[in-house]
């Protein structure tokens, strides 16, 4: 089910590697490749999850102040 | 002078070292970490840590350091009472220290920091409360780069909670021989194909390791831009979601927790008065409590003052122990998973990196009650054997006999051949003389069984 996710994310990321980033353990090239693909999706998430929470409190606030 | 020793644990991060000088334990910040430590004190983030009680207190003193040359700073940590193993964790301690792990990155982001590091040995335990302690993990963070600690904290905590979760939860005892935290493909393979449809689990584990596979262990070249701050909070969230999302519950299979119900209220009442007694009369600090079930006993020590590690095999027990003790905010009291005929062996580098169990003591006083028939009887161990491990484990014991006609020797007889000709009080009372001295030795009311409080010798 994954292998064409992984053959395309491998072949646009093996074409622009950019500078290695230096740690005092190897980060794992693949576990940093997979980081930068779910960023869209992971930011969005919470931009969603803060949204809701924001409203809940605002909510609860003016309940509240009732 | 007297010697420092460093810990043979602390040797892979070069930002500095542990190491103790007579009975008093050290942190070494070397010049290399100066700016990071500077920012980790000057941003504010250590005081909220600290005060928060996630992060181990220090006080920097004025000592000599271990290697003079490289240093900025020494810091005496605040000592924990016992170092515990991830492999000793049951699965509530496992989930809360993997949750502490990423609230601290939570908030080391928000101070303009990050982790480096994730591993579950960074992690120990005051009573029932993780706490993180690593003071050096800290190093300033870059917006736009991905967490260098990613793929470490997904084997050392990710990986083993999805286990103990959703294949079995005695799998932490693999961490027994990957030093390193569970192999991302070993935990795609063990896990079974429906958790692909928990979309942090697809994403976290069977999607990292085929981009583990795709791409080796390599160097790491990623690309360094296109992970900001909001993904990187997106990150941290996304992984405390699923994290929380993968439960246990020690109702099941794992049913245990019955040793006690063959007592009488009055000897179960008379057996705990004992040892409350037992208890004062040897004045320990730190108690070892072997076969501990749900804690009942430890917390009679714990409840005295002394820092007690309540350890059992039966992973349902430990948890119940410490969803009680978690609850009651109890601060003496650690429950840990062990299997005592085959404890934690020292592991990693020259099997030094981690303290056996015996290498973590002795007890000042050591607990065995309901437990020598399953080591002598259920483990075939002759009653010398038992002696030089209780030696070895304790200054004092308080030990109960439970003699052959106890419904529950007759438990583990039912199916056996009785070859246990030495099990009786006579053999068990020579046998603890080579080694100990008996001060009590109290019949238990209402029961055969007989409790002792012994003195190690020699």
């Amino acid at each position: 089910m994954l292998s064409p996710i992984v053959n395309v994310v491998s072949g646009v990321f093996g074409g622009i590697s950019a500078e290695p980033i230096l740690a005092y353990l190897d980060p794992g090239s693949g576990s940093m490749i997979l980081q930068v693909l779910i960023a869209g999706t992971l930011s969005s998430l919470y931009f969603m999850r803060s949204s809701i929470s924001y409203m809940k409190t605002w909510l609860s606030g003016n309940k509240n102040a009732r | 002078m007297i010697e420092s020793a460093r810990s043979e644990a602390s040797f892979r991060d070069p930002s500095g070292f542990i190491f103790d000088r007579g009975r008093e334990l050290f942190r070494q910040v070397n010049l290399s970490y100066k700016d990071d430590y500077d920012r980790l004190i000057g941003s504010g983030l250590y005081a909220e840590l600290v005060g928060d009680g996630l992060l181990i207190p220090h006080k920097e003193v004025d000592a000599e350091p271990a290697i003079a040359e490289a240093a900025y700073r020494v810091l005496r940590p605040e000592r924990v009472p016992f170092v515990s193993y991830p492999y000793e964790w049951c699965f509530g301690q496992y989930r809360d220290a993997a949750l502490l792990t990423l609230e601290v990155q939570r908030r080391a982001i928000g101070a303009g920091m990050s982790l480096k590091d994730a591993s579950a040995y960074n992690v120990q335990f005051r009573g029932a409360r993780p706490v993180f302690i690593d003071t050096l993990s800290f190093e300033a963070y870059h917006e736009g780069e991905p967490w260098v600690a990613y793929r470490q904290f997904c084997q050392h905590f990710l990986a083993p909670v999805a286990l103990m979760s959703r294949v079995d939860v005695r799998l932490p005892q693999i961490l027994r021989a990957n030093i390193d935290g569970v192999p991302m493909d070993l935990a795609s393979r063990l896990l079974p194909w429906r958790t692909r449809f928990n979309p942090g689990l697809l994403m976290h584990v069977h999607l990292h390791a085929r981009l583990q596979g795709a791409h080796g262990g390599g160097s790491s070249t990623a690309p360094r831009r296109g992970f900001g701050r909001r993904s990187m909070l997106g990150l941290i969230d996304h992984l405390a979601s699923t994290i929380r999302g993968l439960r246990w519950s020690p109702e099941g299979e794992w049913a245990g927790y019955t040793e006690d119900n063959t007592y009488s209220a009055a000897a179960h009442e008379h057996k705990r008065k004992l040892v409350a007694e037992f208890l004062e009369i040897a004045g320990p600090s730190t108690v070892w409590d072997l076969g501990a079930n749900t804690g009942e006993y430890s917390r009679i020590a714990s409840g005295r003052g002394s820092s007690t590690v309540s350890f059992d095999l039966d992973p349902a027990c430990v948890e119940r122990n410490y969803i009680e003790a978690a609850r009651d905010g109890e601060a003496g009291l650690l429950p840990l998973v062990l299997d005592l005929a085959n404890p934690s062996p020292g592991l990693g580098w020259r099997n030094r990196e981690r303290a056996s169990l015996t290498g973590r003591g002795p007890a000042d006083l050591v607990l065995a009650l309901a437990l020598i028939h399953h080591l002598a009887i259920a483990n075939n161990l002759p009653f010398p054997h038992v002696v030089d491990f209780f030696h070895e484990a304790g200054r004092w014991l308080v030990v109960e006999f439970v003699p052959k006609d106890d419904p529950q020797v007759g438990r583990l007889l039912r199916s056996r051949r009785d070859i246990f000709d030495a099990y009786n009080l006579k053999e068990f009372e020579a046998s603890f003389r080579e080694r100990f001295a008996i001060h009590r030795a109290e019949p238990i009311a209402e029961s055969g069984r007989v409790l002792y409080l012994m003195q190690g010798t020699g």
